[in-house]
């Protein structure tokens, strides 16, 4: 093979595989965005029905501790005594039947409120300042406070985390403590 | 063996030049997947949120005595305090929500459109329910009675304390 010939080859050869990559490097950017959006779309749709979620239990509700706007602290108590693994109740299905009808074992959720000190406020018996369990970390340990405490990514060995942050009145049953604190749900997706 | 070298030259050239766009291509395709995990904040129902909390809080899930003036308090929230405890001008209906208060301040026009403001401002960002460093809001109310075509800006984090 004559050098010009070789050159030749070696220069076509290096732009194929330029060009394959580009191409690959275009489809993978075009279904990572798609694959975006697709979470957005079930993430809105678990906030937005988060409400009904939350109360689905009905032979249960006196653990339906929210409702328009409010949350109730001695039935949120009761729930935090009652749940450990808040998936079922956000994303998952209780009593065959389910208003999103996502898979649960794809997410971990984590729950938790802010008072207007920046403190958590304690739920349940133990005081538990967040609910739920991430069974990625660890043989499914709570969500850990440390974390969420430190601005750091509770889903840090996660695919994706989503949060959501929502505006409740914590109504204790009296004026004088009642107060609208910041209700806070983060979704780790797997 | 020169004509070896030269050779030898293009082809490590090449090479180089072909190195240097693979790694920068699996930069770029790491990049990508490696900002992956990150906190993507929900704030598309924040707005609904805001304006849904102060329609079912009710005057009197916060204050106390709202019909006495002489015992009424709000312990937690001294700004509706200012109003809902205010003698001169006083409040007609103290049985209603935050979002009716604000309403009837506005449409009475017996309360400064500072009070309204101060409101907002105490029990969103004074008690650190919405962090506003990160996610500014602004709240627009529009009368149909008086100026249908004109909303008010009722609060706005971005002019907040600005004269």
């Amino acid at each position: 093979m004559k050098k010009g010939q070789m050159i030749t080859f070696d220069m076509s050869t290096t732009l194929i595989v330029f060009i394959v990559f580009i191409i690959l490097f275009i489809l993978l950017f075009v279904l990572a965005q798609r694959t975006g959006q697709k979470h957005e779309f079930e993430l809105e749709y678990v906030f937005s029905n988060l409400e009904n979620n939350l109360k689905f239990d009905n032979s249960d509700p006196s653990i339906a501790f929210l409702r328009n706007y409010r949350v109730t602290k001695g039935r949120l108590n009761n729930f935090a005594n009652t749940v450990a693994d808040i998936d079922s109740y956000v994303i998952g299905e209780i009593g065959n039947a389910h208003g999103i009808g996502m898979d649960e074992e794809g997410y971990d959720a984590c729950l938790y409120f802010k008072d207007n000190d920046g403190q958590f406020i304690g739920m349940g018996d133990e005081g538990l300042s967040v609910l739920g369990r991430l069974s990625k970390i660890g043989s499914g340990s709570r969500c850990q406070e440390e974390m969420i405490t430190n601005n750091r990514n509770p889903c840090d060995r996660y695919k994706q985390a989503l949060a959501m942050i929502k505006p409740v009145l914590f109504d204790v049953g009296n004026p004088t403590n009642n107060r609208i604190v910041q209700m806070n749900l983060v979704i780790c997706k797997k | 063996m020169r004509r070896l070298n030269k050779k030898g030259y293009v082809f490590t050239l090449d090479l180089v030049i072909s190195l240097i766009i693979l790694i920068m291509g699996i930069a770029l395709i790491f990049y990508k997947y490696a900002s992956v995990n990150k906190t993507i904040y929900f704030t598309e129902q924040m707005s609904e949120d805001i304006i849904g909390v102060l329609a079912y809080t009710r005057i009197t899930d916060l204050c106390t005595n709202v019909n006495d003036p002489s015992r009424c308090d709000c312990p937690n929230y001294q700004s509706i305090k200012a109003v809902v405890c205010s003698t001169s001008p006083k409040l007609m209906d103290t049985d209603a929500n935050l979002l009716s208060m604000t309403s009837e301040m506005i449409e009475r026009r017996a309360f400064s459109g500072d009070k309204v403001k101060e409101i907002i401002h105490e029990i969103f960002v004074t008690k650190k329910v919405i962090d506003e460093k990160r996610f500014g809001f602004a709240i627009l109310y529009t009368s149909l009675v008086t100026a249908p075509e004109y909303p008010l800006e009722l609060y706005n984090t971005e002019t907040y304390g600005t004269p």
